[in-house]
């Protein structure tokens, strides 16, 4: 069901391997791009001289470089994503966390990334400790991918910003960034840690995912809320809260969608109650369009 | 000064459902559920954005909760605002009372409150409550005053007192009485002492309802209405039901004179107060005197009678009592009688008749009575004319009755001899034929206010034959005539009668003419009975000796004259005089009054030359009082409970309630439960306005759980 999808970037990147992809690098193989002035320092072998013998004027050639992309997805694996609903939310026959669905989302993008023959690699972002895999186009690579989802436990803090930073370190060639979290971390710092990739010309898209009862109370009545990560309390009576606090969660999600996408970060929500594939499916459909 | 008191403060115990709404409120905190949130800083910022109201919801249902415990405990602590006036003349014990309220104790202390019901008495219960209502005045710094009710009321102190303590012993120390209590009477004595206080004024009225103390619904509540203003008047009622009393009376015994030997017809009645029918025995008791038990069956409120017949051997004065088994009320299973036996009472003739000249009255009266002379007859005859008894002054002394008939006149000193005669308790009779004195008859009769004749004779109607068509043949001097006798009267012709002034209002009229004129009437006058015919017993005057049994008629007349005082009803509580007779003049030792309970003192009213009078001021109980001089029995006198004391039926407490209520005077309740007696002292009650303010924190409360959004 995914095998019909593609991720194709939305800019050009920075391949290590020829690929279907454009590469922003423009050398003297490959198709003919187009000309332009020669300047001191330039490689002399790219001035084409039967301009210069029309012209007088020197004049380079340059071509378009096709390369493969390297897709870097980051799945939080914080203590909230841990979150699968309470006991009296109706659950789905297989109720799931939202770090499950986030695993599935990622394991859908590097299925389609790695059925293109681009690299892909998850890291998953927990504290300031990071576990992940190395983008690669080897079949094996999806292999340690899902066992990396299997095998983790989302607890603790994921310091997303600390994660994404630690990446945009060692990533030197342009690729894309997919980020699976519920962003319940400060805005300020991510922000600040995508920029790093994005002035690395790579694209960063965030799948923003919310368990239904993050997005409306559930019917509860009066209850102890207990922060998953910091432990923080607070009591509140969901049904005298819920119009409050839909609002300021529209309001929250409204503010990540703006403040990405003022950046050129696409801000896509995945609902769980909807398939990933689904979600991917969609997204990718639209991404498409958007490219063309 | 303004101050709120607490009528119950022991309500105020209910505080600690105070415990229930906190420990709910707390519980409520502790078992909210706890749940792991991802959300919980959008949750944080939510909760800002709430009301401050919303966020103070828990708190503030707390304290409403709290509220509306508080004011229902105060509620049923019945709050009072006071508004009192701090006078500078605020009082003293002795009685000005200022300000201080005063309540007044009316404790029954009629015969009927010796009902014993339970093992206890309905006074022991009202004394009982009583005392916690003096305790209760103490315990308020109140005055109190009691006023006993009884027949002749009275006052435990003659004014209002903060001497609780005193008052609450002499009530204590205080029995029920025998007597018919006054009510109306205690009730004004009641105002009396209320009259004093100046504060706040309460009756409360200790009484077990009887009917008979409370039927008089106009004097008691023209007696009420003379109450001051603003009394509060409280009945607290002892009521049980008896349904087993019984009473025993003495109906009647004849002949009115019993006389040694001869056969006196006692009549006892016995009637049954109660729900069902019973059979009570009933026995006679005399001296050395106790006949077999008869058993009556007797219905529900009825009465059935027994006679029984009783011989004296002796002349002199005897009690009887009959009784029956005890019941409830002790006080009417014994009903007391005294009688003197006579062996031959003397009867004084004033006649100018010769006894021995035929067909005059003189001669028929002498025949009637001494048919044998005097020896064996009933009676002692001694025939004297006119002047003779009116210059020997000694003539009446000792006689039961005297005749006047057939005599031309009643000289002046006779006529005070009579009337001396008649303050002994001599009965006298006047035959009136065609010879009597009218003119001296009716200065006789002006001897006394209210006179002394049944009526007076003024004109002779000698031309006019009169027939007897009316009598009275169940009572008085006429009840042994039998049908035959009856039928005989009429058919006598009188051919010389008066005409006469009407019957005075308190005679009886036995006999009567066919034109309406009294022929033969009687009068009490004190303890003497005067009768007067209004015909002649000679030939010429009627035909009465020679078709009427004229001896019958003349034993019956002097019988029923010489009824003796005795048979007057004497009741507890009553002024009581025995008077012994001359026969006793001269008897060595001292004079003595004794009663059912020992020696009593007594006062001596008059003192004459052959009789003294012993009079007691009240008689304490029934049974009977004697009077001896020595050793020697001088006299005696029965006294009984007032019947009205036996009768149970009690007064619907609604109809006594709308009898107390007037304007001014308000009735708080007639208690229901005898436990409530405490009066509520003057202020404005604020229980309504808590009740109120807790259904306003319930409506809060209510809006608060509905209030569920900013």
């Amino acid at each position: 069901m995914l095998s019909g999808l593609r991720f194709t970037p939305g800019r050009p990147v920075l391949g290590r391997y020829a690929g279907h992809h454009t590469s922003p690098l423009r050398s003297r193989s490959g198709e003919f791009a187009d000309y332009r002035r020669y300047m001191p320092g330039d490689d002399a072998g790219a001035i084409d001289w039967k301009i210069y013998g029309r012209s007088d004027r020197l004049y380079i050639k340059r071509h378009e470089h096709e390369t493969d992309m390297t897709v870097r997805v980051v799945v939080d694996a914080s203590a909230s994503m841990a979150y699968a609903g309470t006991d009296e939310t109706p659950q789905t026959s297989d109720a799931i966390s939202k770090f499950d669905h986030a695993a599935r989302l990622a394991a859908s993008i590097a299925f389609v990334v790695a059925n293109q023959r681009d690299g892909v690699g998850v890291t998953l972002a927990h504290e300031s400790l990071h576990m992940g895999t190395e983008p690669t186009t080897h079949p094996q690579g999806l292999l340690a991918i899902d066992r990396l989802l299997t095998d983790a436990r989302p607890n603790g803090r994921a310091e997303l910003a600390r994660t994404l930073s630690s990446l945009a370190h060692g990533t030197h060639r342009r690729g894309l960034l997919v980020v699976c979290s519920d962003l319940h971390e400060p805005m300020p710092p991510i922000l600040e840690s995508l920029d790093l990739f994005l002035h690395q010309g790579h694209e960063a898209i965030i799948f923003h995912i919310l368990h239904r009862d993050e997005l409306r109370l559930p019917d509860i009545g009066e209850a102890m809320f207990i922060d998953s990560e910091s432990g923080r309390a607070v009591r509140a009576d969901t049904a005298a809260l819920r119009q409050a606090y839909e609002a300021r969660v529209e309001q929250w999600i409204d503010g990540w969608a703006t403040a990405l996408r003022s950046r050129g970060v696409a801000h896509h929500m995945a609902p769980m109650d909807v398939p990933c594939r689904v979600t991917l499916s969609n997204y990718l459909i639209t991404r498409e369009g958007e490219h063309r | 000064m303004a101050f709120i008191s607490l009528t119950m403060p022991w309500m105020l115990a209910g505080l600690s459902m105070l415990a229930l709404p906190v420990a709910a409120h707390l519980y409520h905190r502790r078992s909210v559920r706890r749940i792991v949130f991802p959300a919980i800083t959008l949750l944080v910022d939510a909760s800002a954005n709430r009301s401050r109201f919303l966020r103070l919801r828990g708190p503030l249902l707390l304290l409403l909760r709290c509220m509306a415990v508080l004011f229902v405990t105060l509620a049923f602590t019945q709050p009072m605002w006071h508004v009192s006036d701090d006078s500078p003349e605020t009082s003293a014990i002795s009685g000005k009372s200022g300000n201080r309220h005063g309540v007044v104790i009316l404790l029954d202390q009629s015969a009927s409150t010796r009902t014993v019901a339970d093992g206890l008495s309905l006074y022991e219960r009202l004394r009982v409550h009583a005392d916690r209502t003096l305790s209760h005045a103490a315990t308020d710094a109140a005055l109190a005053g009691v006023v006993y009710a009884k027949s002749v009321p009275e006052s435990q102190l003659e004014t209002m007192s903060g001497h609780i303590e005193a008052l609450r012993a002499a009530v204590k120390d205080s029995a029920p009485t025998y007597e018919h209590a006054d009510m109306p009477a205690a009730l004004s004595l009641a105002g009396e002492l209320l009259a004093e206080v100046q504060g706040d004024r309460h009756l409360m009225i200790f009484t077990d309802l009887h009917g008979s103390e409370w039927a008089d619904t106009t004097a008691i509540r023209a007696t009420a209405e003379q109450l001051p203003t603003g009394t509060r008047i409280k009945v607290i009622p002892s009521t049980r039901p008896d349904p087993s009393n019984a009473s025993v009376r003495i109906v009647s015994r004849t002949p009115d004179v019993p006389l040694v030997g001869v056969p006196v017809r006692v009549v006892v009645g016995v009637t049954n107060h109660g729900d069902s029918a019973r059979d009570i025995p009933v026995t006679l008791h005399g001296n050395n005197l106790t006949l077999d038990p008869v058993t009556l069956r007797v219905p529900s409120r009825a009465s059935r009678e027994a006679i029984f017949e009783v011989r004296f051997q002796m002349a002199g004065p005897h009690g009887l009592y009959a009784a029956i088994p005890p019941d409830a009320l002790d006080a009417d299973n014994t009903a007391y009688a005294s009688l003197h036996v006579e062996r031959q009472p003397s009867v004084l003739l004033v006649t100018d008749d010769s006894s021995k000249s035929p067909g005059s009255d003189g001669y028929f009266i002498s025949r009637a009575l001494t048919p044998y002379g005097n020896s064996t007859g009933a009676y002692t005859l001694n025939i004297l004319t006119p002047s003779q008894a009116a210059s020997d002054s000694e003539a009446l002394r000792g006689t039961r009755v005297a005749i006047v008939a057939g005599a031309e006149t009643l000289p002046s000193p006779l006529q005070r001899s009579l009337l001396e005669h008649i303050g002994r308790g001599g009965g006298v009779i006047f035959i009136c034929g065609s010879r009597t004195p009218i003119s001296d008859l009716a200065s006789f009769d002006a001897l006394l206010p209210g006179g002394v004749l049944p009526f007076v004779p003024n004109q002779p109607l000698a031309a006019r034959t009169s027939f007897i068509t009316e009598a009275r043949w169940t009572d008085g001097p006429l009840r042994d005539f039998g049908p035959a006798a009856q039928q005989l009267f009429p058919s006598i012709r009188f051919k010389h009668t008066w005409a006469a002034d009407n019957v005075h209002n308190n005679a009886v009229l036995w006999m009567t003419y066919d034109d309406g004129r009294p022929a033969l009437a009687a009068k009490r006058v004190g303890d003497s009975v005067c009768v007067l015919a209004n015909f002649g017993l000679a030939s010429g005057d009627s035909d009465l000796a020679s078709a009427a049994p004229i001896v019958a008629l003349i034993h019956s007349l002097v019988s029923f004259a010489s009824r003796p005082e005795a048979m007057q009803e004497h009741f507890p509580g009553q002024p009581l005089q025995l008077v012994i007779p001359s026969m006793m003049r001269g008897k060595p030792g001292a004079l003595s009054l004794r009663g059912p309970s020992g020696t009593l003192d007594f006062a001596l009213l008059q003192t004459g030359a052959d009789s003294v009078t012993l009079h007691l001021p009240s008689a304490p109980q029934p049974g009977f009082y004697t009077a001896t001089i020595g050793n020697e029995l001088g006299m005696i006198n029965a006294v009984n409970l007032d019947p009205r004391e036996s009768d149970p039926r009690r007064i619907d407490p609604e109809e006594l309630q709308r009898t107390l209520t007037t304007k001014g005077i308000m009735v708080n309740d007639i208690a229901s439960d005898p436990d409530d007696f405490a009066p509520r002292p003057e202020g404005k009650p604020l229980w309504g306005w808590a009740i109120v303010a807790a259904l306003i924190a319930f409506a809060v409360e209510l809006a608060v759980l509905a209030q569920r959004h900013t």
